[in-house]
């Protein structure tokens, strides 16, 4: 999970304190059972309002569209894959690999945007590996039996 | 309480649950090994 600390430093990058609670507790970097990815997404509550928000901030804060919209993408993809795994169905599978597919560390661009909005090398770099962190996690979230 | 807070919240109990797991693994290895050392000395009065 992303620091406390950093959370603060990613907040006054996105002059938003919600927003960046948003992106902290979309950046799940355990794995979890079908039970535990249902608590996370309790906790996210997920909506189409929410993610458009998320995406704006970030475009706003990188001061690039391109950047914002691969961050919030790759935070989509995370929850869209808690979902599948929370519904544990098989007919799900195909969904999840695909979702899976999508997964992508961030780009070199990306981070540096994120360190310059951040103006902190080390805390954008950590908030870049926790995003990264937890898409591997999903990227590993196994196929429903 | 902001949602990375719960989350923080959600995943360090995550991360005490195989702890947890562990200690009661332990306990049922020793009430184990007391049951077996109850009936070899049942098994050594019979004899």
């Amino acid at each position: 999970m992303i620091s406390k600390n950093d959370e603060y430093i990613l907040a006054v990058a996105l002059s938003n304190e919600r927003i960046a609670s948003e992106v902290v507790a979309r950046a799940i970097d355990a794995s979890a059972d079908a039970a535990a990815a249902q608590a996370a997404l309790d906790i996210i509550t997920d909506s189409a309002k929410e993610r458009k928000e998320i995406r704006e901030y970030l475009i706003v804060a990188t001061a690039s569209r391109s950047v914002g919209e691969e961050i919030a993408e790759q935070q989509e993809i995370v929850v869209e894959c808690l979902e599948y795994q929370a519904a544990a169905n098989i007919a799900n599978n195909a969904a999840l690999n695909a979702a899976q597919a999508k997964v992508k560390a961030l780009s070199a661009k990306a981070r540096e945007y994120l360190i310059v909005a951040m103006a902190n090398r080390a805390a954008a770099n950590r908030v870049a590996d926790e995003i990264d962190a937890a898409g591997a996690v999903a990227a590993g979230i196994a196929d429903a039996i | 309480m902001k949602k990375s807070d719960k989350m923080r919240e959600l995943m360090a109990g995550k991360a005490k649950a195989p702890a947890k797991k562990i200690e009661k693994k332990a306990e049922e290895q020793k009430e184990q090994e007391v049951k077996k050392e109850k009936r070899k000395i049942k098994k050594k009065k019979e004899d």
